[in-house]
């Protein structure tokens, strides 16, 4: 399945994985949408200044953030930018930044409409 | 039960912490160093933890590193051992496989689901059973 056929935030299987808690929920989500913007920021500092390996713990770390609320999308960019960091011209390792920015920007508004 | 959670990321963090608090008093170390100071820090005042949630990618110290200072730490002064379970979103069988050699007990790929991390948790003896809903909040 390609990116673009994930769903974007799937918040029935990540409630799902709570137990169906709405509090825990609720919670995580607040951890996320508070911590990701400065995880991001962190990012694109680390890619500018191309220190590979930090930013590839970063975009390991966001990856399994996202999936914690089910943002599926965003979890499968964050893995695919993991995976190319070591190898990638900075152009693609940019894009996919722009992409994952772009996704958690989506969630945003999914999980707060 | 004295748990304590090793984990770099937040959100991680709080989903841990939701799912574990139920069960005892839960202490976070936000990298290996801290986790293996508090793991130390622990057995010094002769309340070392039952339950240690290891994940593996961390800066500086990763989780194999700190699992094996664990248990070399627990063989040098006759300690009885921590349950250690990984909880990484790491599944290649490197990764397991090494966990497992360095003696981990169990190992919860993330996106972490609650039933089965309470599952690993019953299997080895350190809850019997759920708590009920209600004793969650």
């Amino acid at each position: 399945m390609t990116t673009d056929q994930l769903p974007a935030l799937n918040r029935s299987a990540a409630l799902e994985r709570m137990g169906g808690d709405e509090e825990i929920y609720q919670e995580v989500w607040e951890v996320f949408s508070d911590d990701v913007p400065t995880q991001l920021e962190e990012l694109k500092r680390l890619l500018q200044a191309n220190e590979r390996q930090t930013a590839e713990r970063i975009a390991h770390s966001l990856k399994s953030a996202a999936g914690n609320v089910g943002a599926e999308q965003m979890s499968r960019t964050a893995a695919e930018l993991e995976k190319r960091m070591s190898s990638a011209p900075n152009e693609d390792l940019n894009g996919l930044f722009d992409s994952l920015k772009q996704k958690f920007e989506e969630v945003l508004r999914l999980g707060t409409c | 039960m004295k748990i304590l959670i090793v984990e770099d990321d937040e959100t991680n963090r709080k989903l841990l912490e939701r799912f574990l608090s139920p069960f005892g008093e839960i202490r976070h170390a936000h990298c290996g160093q801290s986790a293996l100071e508090r793991f130390k820090e622990a057995h010094q005042a002769d309340s070392p933890f039952d339950l240690i949630c290891l994940d593996i990618m961390m800066p500086e110290l990763d989780g194999h590193t700190v699992l094996k200072a664990i248990r070399s730490y627990e063989t040098e002064f006759g300690k009885e051992g921590a349950k250690v379970i990984m909880t990484t979103s790491l599944d290649d069988s490197s990764n397991v496989l090494g966990a497992f050699k360095s003696g981990c007990e169990a190992y919860v790929v993330k996106p972490i689901d609650r039933q089965t991390l309470i599952h690993e948790m019953q299997k080895l003896g350190l809850v019997a059973g759920e708590p009920a809903l209600a004793e969650r909040r």
